[in-house]
């Protein structure tokens, strides 16, 4: 196989120890040179490289996430999947900037149009977070603020971040950005608690799309809703994608969603991303990562009606503090061979797919 | 409907006032004229988006909340008016898990006191026989050891094991009868399967019987015998899983499929526009007229406006309430079923 290699393991210790100094180490993905056939410009928005992250709570390092490289192109949008503590939202909040402060980014960068968001000033990134790229938070109803009114929510923003702007402009900026979501003006003069679930998931993607970003990071918008205002909100989004042309990373644990919006999908499991690709492969029946087969196996879908088709990963999500040595999977992972047990898996790839599994060495 | 009936559901009607109109009072109806049953060792969905009243009915058939009016009946004991006495006696044979399983633990008391608890509370029985009893609960549901878990607190539980203990809670007092409210909606996908598999097996061992609360079709698909889909506080069609879901007679049924099948990219559809609903649906209110799914059915005649369709079977075991359903499409379906 080409482009098969080791990644070298280091603990976290060291990991952390080393920071940036090294600069980026560790295999790229082929994402950014594959050649991609949704969009028409492939013109990088977003470009993330080697990032790992880790957590310090009571002594103990975590590491959030691991040596992960992907790219997200102009109009382009690219879903994250993966189960809780799998290192998605801490990714997110990596690229937002936004970690606590007991999180560290151990190593790699994160570059947006090119621009590198950790070697920003201050100054420089107040000004460009949100204007450049925003941010859709998991919980409508705690991303807004529940005393001020969604109309002063959204003037705020433009007076700090537009002070060129009238009132008066601002305000027609906004009655059309409440049309794009298509909620009626009327409901500016609104607080959030008098809204449905649905209508603040709009707003709040009203408020992330309002200074015409390049990129919108979007952190399982549509968890907390039920299905069919999830699936309204979703065309909704792609709509909007359409007509603005903006880039988004969509991240949730559902399998189905991702698919079901997104044009190139990876799978994160215990920080790291197992594998990714164009939506097409990922769906597609063949070789894929352990990890994702469980996925697919484990989601109920109205195709499913023989009770045996479902098939849960067994075993639990691992502690980020004590990973397992060799590949993180090798305790739930039903193909699992010695090797695993020992050696880390370095990335493969497989058609379009790039995974990070032993198992294309099985056969030989 | 043999002796085998565990549950009747007749005509119940849950009324509340909406907080806040204490001075021109005003009614929701959550639960509107439900009527249904279920066999025993059945396991029965209940389907709708929040505010259907899905979890109201789910609550009321535990007697946590008391019916306006209507009839509960269990193994044709009519329970609709227990006093607070004989209702202990009644959860003996009928449990609920709740929606938010971390909230329905106490923080500060270990899995297996709280477990004992509710045992000592519904059964006399000596102590190591309850510990007994609870190590094959634990054991069963995958958590072995099972005296690791019984020293463990609750938030040192993952939210796969919280539900699991959830459910030996509920187990442990050997109902009839099991209310799950959401038990895998706030689960990953991963630890999805393995809970719905689980219930499925808990059936099979014990006998045991579901009222399976969710507004995620497929898992209900995954485990139900028999869905009830609800709408505005009632139930607007009920069937066996699989002619639900094959032959969806009632218009919200037929969304609540589409939704749910992210498998066609049928998507390109424009989206229905967004509705201005707040935070009390118009239709849960007592002054509502006609049809509950009428303003956002693509079928609404004159007469959902003013009649409240009939819940009528189109077989023996399908039954729907809308207009739109003519005869001939219920014949058809009748036809098509035989």
């Amino acid at each position: 196989m080409n482009g098969q290699s080791v990644t070298k393991e280091r603990t976290p210790g060291e990991r952390a120890a080393k920071q940036r100094a090294t600069g980026v180490q560790g295999i790229r993905e082929s994402a950014a040179t594959e050649p991609t056939k949704t969009m028409a410009s492939a013109d990088p928005v977003l470009e993330v490289d080697g990032l790992s992250v880790v957590y310090e709570s009571n002594g103990q390092l975590a590491n959030a996430v691991n040596d992960v490289s992907f790219t997200v192109n102009q109009g382009q949008i690219v879903g994250l999947v993966g189960e809780s503590g799998s290192g998605k939202s801490t990714l997110a909040y990596a690229i937002m900037r936004l970690l606590p402060a007991n999180a560290l980014v151990a190593d790699g960068s994160v570059r947006i149009m090119g621009e590198d968001v950790y070697r920003m000033s201050d100054e420089q990134l107040r000004s460009t977070r949100w204007k450049r790229f925003s941010m859709v938070f998991q919980s409508a109803l705690v991303a807004l603020n529940p005393v001020l009114t969604i109309e002063w929510q959204f003037m705020e923003m433009f007076r700090i971040h537009r002070p060129d702007m009238s009132r008066a402009e601002a305000r027609r900026h906004i009655v059309g950005l409440m049309e794009l979501v298509r909620i009626h003006p009327d409901r500016l003069k609104t607080y959030p608690h008098e809204l449905s679930g649905g209508m603040r998931q709009r707003i709040i993607i009203a408020m992330a799309i309002a200074l015409d970003p390049d990129l919108v990071i979007m952190d399982e918008p549509t968890t907390a809703l039920d299905s069919v205002v999830q699936r309204d909100i979703l065309l909704e989004i792609r709509r909007i994608q359409q007509s603005r042309k903006f880039s988004v990373l969509f991240i949730s644990h559902d399998l189905r969603l991702v698919q079901f919006l997104c044009h190139e999908i990876g799978v994160m499991y215990a920080g790291r991303m197992v594998e990714s690709g164009p939506t097409s492969a990922i769906k597609a029946a063949g070789l894929h990562h352990p990890y994702t087969e469980g996925l697919i196996a484990a989601t109920p879908t109205l195709a499913k009606r023989d009770r045996a088709l479902l098939q849960g990963i067994g075993g639990q999500p691992p502690d980020l503090t004590r990973l397992p040595g060799g590949c993180a999977f090798h305790p739930r992972c039903p193909i699992a061979r010695p090797v695993c047990k020992s050696t880390a898996p370095g990335r493969v790839t497989v058609g379009e797919l790039n995974m990070l599994c032993h198992r294309t060495g099985f056969d030989e | 409907m043999g002796n085998d009936t565990l549950l009747q559901v007749k005509d119940l009607v849950v009324r509340f006032r909406v907080p806040g109109s204490k001075y021109r009072p005003t009614f929701i109806r959550p639960v509107n004229g439900v009527t249904f049953s279920m066999q025993q060792g059945e396991i029965v969905g209940i389907v709708g988006e929040s505010g259907s009243g899905k979890t109201t009915l789910g609550r009321t058939i535990v007697r946590m909340v008391s019916p306006t009016s209507g009839e509960i009946r269990l193994r044709g004991r009519d329970v609709t008016r227990l006093g607070r006495r004989q209702l202990s006696g009644y959860w003996r044979e009928v449990q609920m898990m709740f929606q938010d399983v971390y909230a329905s633990f106490n923080p500060v008391f270990t899995v297996g006191q709280q477990l004992r608890y509710v045992v000592n509370k519904h059964r006399d029985q000596h102590r190591q026989d309850v510990d007994v009893e609870l190590d094959r609960l634990l054991g069963v549901t995958g958590l072995t050891p099972p005296d690791v878990f019984r020293r463990k607190l609750p938030h040192e539980l993952s939210g796969g094991q919280r539900q699991r203990v959830a459910l030996v809670r509920a187990l442990a007092v050997m109902p009839k009868l099991l209310v799950a409210d959401e038990p895998v909606s706030m689960l990953d996908v991963s630890l999805r399967a393995d809970v719905l598999n689980l219930i499925l097996n808990l059936r099979d061992e014990f006998g045991l019987s579901y009222l399976f609360i969710t507004h995620d079709l497929p898992s209900a698909r995954a485990v139900c015998d028999r869905i009830l889909v609800m709408y505005g506080g009632r139930v607007v069609e009920i069937a066996f899983a699989d002619d639900l879901l094959d032959q969806p007679l009632h218009p919200y049924t037929q969304r609540l499929i589409s939704a749910a099948d992210f498998a066609e990219d049928s998507g390109l559809q424009t989206a229905p526009p967004a509705e201005d609903a707040g935070q009390v649906m118009a239709e849960l209110l007592e002054s509502y007229k006609g049809c509950p799914f009428r303003r956002k059915c693509p079928l609404a005649m004159d007469i959902c406006e003013t009649v409240d369709p009939a819940f009528r079977a189109v077989s023996p075991t399908h039954s729907v309430a809308c207009h739109a359903v003519d005869d001939a499409v219920a014949s058809e379906a009748r036809g098509s079923l035989q």
